[in-house]
């Protein structure tokens, strides 16, 4: 049930930022967002949610694409980046020091491809 | 004709806002929040009920949200310990969104107790990112589900300022070692403090009270920020 609730936020931000925009009639054709490595999303199960969520909607039928963010830690000791993984978590794998998050947890909508109707 | 829209939109701005709004609210009105999550059967009931009598013996009020999939079961066990509470039934939902709160808040505000324990619903995956409106995230690791819970569900131990350890009576019988917890508990949430409890023989509760009221303290009159999440 997590990726349900995820999903209707997608469509709440698209309708959002489409309304910002003054582009509320238009139909989207698909959306990209980009989800870091340790946002807990998992892409087949929010598609799946999000074509549910979208059913009668302006965004029926409209496609999700995804880009990936690594997940990345710095170290607050000794200032070193390095990629997030679970045999260190959040402790320097150089100093030991305590680590934080430098990227990973995007959930971000960063496209959206409208098909104008009517316009030539 | 096509046409591309780039767009920086959080997607979880919308929820947010909203627990930004009920944050700004209930601080203004002298109220902290609290999140307290964990996994079913870990303890939340039990420890908010004993938290909220230590509490509520120095003439503090204690109001709880307490979310469930079903039933008004914990609502129940909480009322004879705190001054308000409500049940919020999800019907399958497995954590609470700020919007779930929102029509509580008149009768809080009318309330302003000084204390506000939201109860999130058992889990420990869909909680995490779903800011409530609290100043104060507590996780629970009770002493039967095993040490390494910690590296099993990193994220949401890392967005705690304080982990109890709970039923901790129990710790000797199910062979328990808090040392191999803290070193899961080091590794996932450096900065998290950790407080030993049991809501059964009281062992902790003076300190973690104090630990909140220190918040508290700290929180009143001042700009009040969410720890890294």
């Amino acid at each position: 049930m997590h990726e349900a609730s995820l999903a209707r936020a997608v469509v709440n931000t698209v309708m959002d930022a489409l309304k910002d925009k003054g582009l509320k009639d238009q139909r989207v054709t698909s959306i990209t967002l980009r989800i870091g490595d340790l946002a807990q999303v998992d892409l087949e199960s929010l598609e799946f949610a999000f074509s549910f969520a979208t059913l009668e909607t302006e965004l029926e039928s409209c496609r999700l694409m995804f880009t990936s963010k690594d997940a990345v830690v710095r170290c607050m000791d000794c200032k070193r980046q390095s990629s997030y993984s679970t045999e260190y978590f959040y402790r320097c794998k150089v100093c030991g020091g305590p680590c934080e998050l430098v990227s990973g947890k995007e959930f971000d909508v960063i496209s959206l491809e409208l098909e104008s109707s009517g316009v030539q | 004709m096509k046409q591309l829209i780039e767009l920086e939109d959080h997607i979880l701005n919308k929820a947010n806002s909203e627990a930004l709004r009920l944050r700004e609210t209930l601080a203004s009105a002298g109220t902290l929040v609290v999140n307290v999550m964990s996994s079913p059967g870990s303890g939340k009931t039990e420890m908010i009920s004993a938290l909220s009598n230590e509490l509520r013996s120095c003439g503090d009020t204690v109001a709880v949200l307490v979310g469930d999939c079903a039933t008004d079961h914990d609502a129940k066990r909480l009322a004879p310990h705190v001054d308000w509470v409500e049940q919020i039934v999800t019907k399958g939902i497995c954590h609470l969104e700020p919007r779930m709160l929102v029509p509580y808040l008149p009768e809080l505000l009318e309330l302003t107790p000084k204390y506000l324990f939201i109860e999130n619903v058992g889990n420990l995956v869909c909680p995490v990112d779903f800011d409530l409106g609290e100043s104060v995230r507590i996780s629970l690791l009770s002493t039967t589900e095993g040490e390494d819970k910690p590296a099993k569900y990193p994220d949401l131990f890392r967005s705690c300022d304080i982990t109890v350890i709970s039923k901790v009576d129990l710790a000797e019988v199910v062979e328990f070692s808090e040392r191999k917890a803290q070193n899961f508990l080091d590794q996932v949430a450096p900065k998290t403090r950790t407080i030993k409890v049991s809501a059964r023989t009281k062992e902790g509760v003076p300190e973690l009270a104090q630990a909140i009221r220190e918040v508290a303290q700290r929180s009143r009159g001042d700009e009040i920020s969410i720890t890294e999440s």
